[in-house]
């Protein structure tokens, strides 16, 4: 084996599953090759060759700086250099195993994280295999109690949900990564040691030295901002001593994929109390390449190692496929034992190192909050980070890190542990409750709502400092609320309004009928010089607009309708896609006015510059 | 509006026969369904929740001296 050290990280705990890549050798697997990345040696090791040559050690100050060192190649370590590149943003991964993550994991793409997917340009690699979905069913032993309907439309550019396994996801973003030159991923890399030096502050000359352990031995690294996003045991999170706090659950999933080629469509199904799993649950998922997904509970007195035997689960599986009536012939892939947590990090952010994803928090599988509330963190932090590092804004802008995304975070606990508490009672009184609710709701409409699996959904940073409240005299009656994530409207065929966000690299501005306005569209111009890209909203059709960049065709007036907005009225949208104010119309020079002080307030900087300087 | 005496009696009597024919196996997913069943009926929340603790109060056996 390499001469990675990798036992220090270890727990005795290890075999649950909490989302982090396990160190592990590669498996040979049904329908996925594990690719094996080459360790190559860095700038950093050939400096300090040519120093000892010299007789010297190299000095820390001669290290090259990355502006960022994201820890860990995961999806939001990668969506995170990917968000970052888009900003400009050069940064190193430092990934401390030899290939993706194995088996599917975190297998549920939500419409949001598709829509991050879109923002890093990487959308299109996912749609070839993802398997897309909208409902699924809830049974109690045979009887069906819910029917899951997530909400979609024409609208819609993405599914509510598309199913992917995580090592096809890390595939795809890895793809795109080697043809972005900002990126430096770095294979076989693990960071062990850490110190902070100089001021943690932004406008501050301070730094973070990370020592990397390789095959070829450890080496100093210099960054100027370091992100955590490495996995549930964090490797960072232990060296800054840091611990989780929260609630864990009792209940034991076994997870397994295996490959069958059942027409079966996409859709989740959960049953409750079947005689394959007396008392317990089962959950079942379609993934790409004919590969399926099956989620048990295991019993409270169940032996590990037991039920962890081959044997054992094919047994337990062809139980279930033939109790559901499937006949098709299958073939077991990947196993996983695993268990949920509410937990997080109490701060995101420690001076220079920022935490992202299962490094910063635990959540239950669920409602699919895992992997996808870690795109929304690396989301989040991307442009911020970007912003600070080009002189845009300050240090305050970083903490706002912490507020909007451990408010998501506590979002997120909010509905999976009711989710939890469900799936898996923890005592005869959650039991009982949840039986009383699975047998009324054979019957009873409102009561199959206790039985809702409350899937992931957006959040909206509502209460964020950076976001611009919506005026109650505005009386919006529809539209994304400000801090909601900009939606999306069908404007003509296979055209949505989202559209206008792609390959934009800050603040966008829609700007609705600005030519029918009394200034038309000349009196907008400034922004631009504030750094603001400005979409126009018309009613024109594709074809008038086809010369005009900065021209939103919307030749029905369908986003006018859907976001109730009249000649005049404005959205200001972030780099991350959330919106962080909605104005209606007033007098041009006033609305420009508005806008700035809006985008002031979303890069933290409202209060430093609405202070008289002297009076 | 509360219940009559009579309604009252009613309904004490009604329970009782259909925990006896719920029996000792199911008598408490009854009632555990049936409070969710009365509780949606109330519409009203603390009114609800207030039962629970009403209910809940000198359990058992009593404490000793």
């Amino acid at each position: 084996m390499a001469a990675i050290a990798r036992g220090g990280l270890r727990r005795p705990d290890r075999q649950y599953d909490h989302g982090m890549h396990e160190p592990r050798t590669r498996t040979d697997s049904l329908y996925f090759d594990y690719p094996l990345f080459p360790f190559r040696r860095p700038p950093e090791m050939e400096l300090a060759r040519a120093a000892a040559a010299g007789g010297t050690a190299p000095a820390e100050a001669a290290l090259p700086v990355h502006p960022v060192a994201i820890v860990g190649g995961g999806p939001s370590g990668l969506v995170l250099a990917l968000e970052l590149a888009r900003f400009g943003v050069r940064s190193v991964v430092l990934e401390a195993d030899e290939t993706v993550a194995e088996g599917s994991r975190a297998a549920c793409v939500s419409r949001r994280s598709m829509e991050i997917f879109r923002g890093v340009g990487a959308d299109g690699a996912f749609l070839r295999e993802a398997l897309p979905w909208t409902h699924g069913t809830s049974y109690w032993r045979d009887q069906p109690v819910f029917r899951l309907q997530m909400p979609h439309s024409p609208d819609e550019r993405f599914h509510p949900m598309a199913n992917l396994q995580q090592n096809m996801i890390e595939e795809v973003l890895v793809e795109r990564i080697a043809h972005c030159p900002l990126i430096e991923l770095r294979w076989q890399s693990r960071v062990v040691g850490m110190a902070q030096r100089g001021a943690a502050r932004a406008d501050s000359d301070g730094w973070v030295l990370l020592t990397v352990d390789t095959p070829e031995g450890e080496y100093p690294l210099r960054a100027r901002w370091v992100v955590a996003a490495d996995g549930a045991r964090s490797g960072v999170r232990q060296l800054l001593a840091l611990r989780l706090s929260g609630e864990s659950f009792e209940g034991r999933y076994l997870i397994a994929d295996f490959r069958m080629a059942s027409p079966h469509p996409t859709e989740r199904r959960a049953w409750f109390d079947p005689p394959t799993n007396p008392g317990h649950t089962v959950l079942m998922h379609k993934m790409a390449r004919d590969m399926w997904r099956i989620d048990y509970q295991l019993a409270e007195d169940a032996d590990e190692a037991v039920e962890l035997s081959e044997t054992r689960v094919r047994e337990r599986i062809a139980q279930h496929l033939a109790w559901i009536g499937e006949d098709t012939p299958w073939t077991l892939d990947w196993t996983r034992l695993y268990k949920a947590h509410c937990l997080c990090l109490d701060d995101y952010r420690h001076g220079r190192v920022f935490f992202i994803g299962d490094a910063a928090h635990l959540v239950p599988i669920f409602g699919v909050r895992g992997m996808n509330s870690s795109l929304a963190d690396a989301n989040n932090l991307g442009w911020k980070l970007a912003a600070v590092l080009d002189g845009e804004a300050g240090d305050a802008l970083l903490d706002s890190y912490t507020p909007e995304r451990r408010a998501a975070t506590f979002d997120v606990f909010a509905n999976a542990r009711r989710s939890t508490l469900f799936m898996t009672p923890p005592t005869r009184g959650w039991r009982l409750m949840r039986d009383a609710a699975l047998q009324l709701s054979l019957s009873h409409d409102w009561a199959r709502n206790f039985v809702n699996p409350r899937q992931s959904a957006p959040y909206d940073y509502l209460d964020s400092p950076l976001t611009t409240p919506d005026d109650p005299h505005d009386d919006w009656r529809c539209g994304p609320r400000a801090g909601a994530p900009l939606a999306s409207v069908q404007l003509s065929p296979g055209r949505f309004l989202t559209d206008c966000l792609d390959h934009v690299t800050g603040f966008t501005l829609i700007v609705f009928g600005a030519d029918a306005t009394r200034n038309g569209r000349a009196a907008w111009q400034p922004l631009v010089r504030d750094g603001i890209a400005l979409r126009f909203v018309e009613r024109v059709s594709r074809d008038a607009a086809a010369g005009s960049p900065d021209t939103v065709a919307d030749p029905q007036g369908c986003a006018q309708a859907a976001y109730d907005a009249r000649d005049g009225d404005c959205v200001l949208v972030r780099p991350d896609g959330h919106v962080c104010a909605r104005l209606r119309a007033s007098p041009v020079d006033r609305q420009l006015e508005r806008v700035r002080a809006a985008m002031r307030r979303a890069l933290a900087a409202a209060d430093s510059e609405e202070q008289p300087g002297c009076r | 509006m509360p219940l009559t005496t009579e309604q009252s009696e009613a309904f004490y009597d009604r329970l009782a026969e259909a925990i006896d024919r719920a029996g000792p196996q199911d008598e408490s997913l009854f009632l555990a369904k049936l409070a969710l069943l009365l509780a949606h009926a109330l519409g009203n929340a603390r009114t609800a929740e207030a039962a629970i603790e009403q209910a809940l109060a000198q359990l058992g056996p009593a404490p000793p001296r």
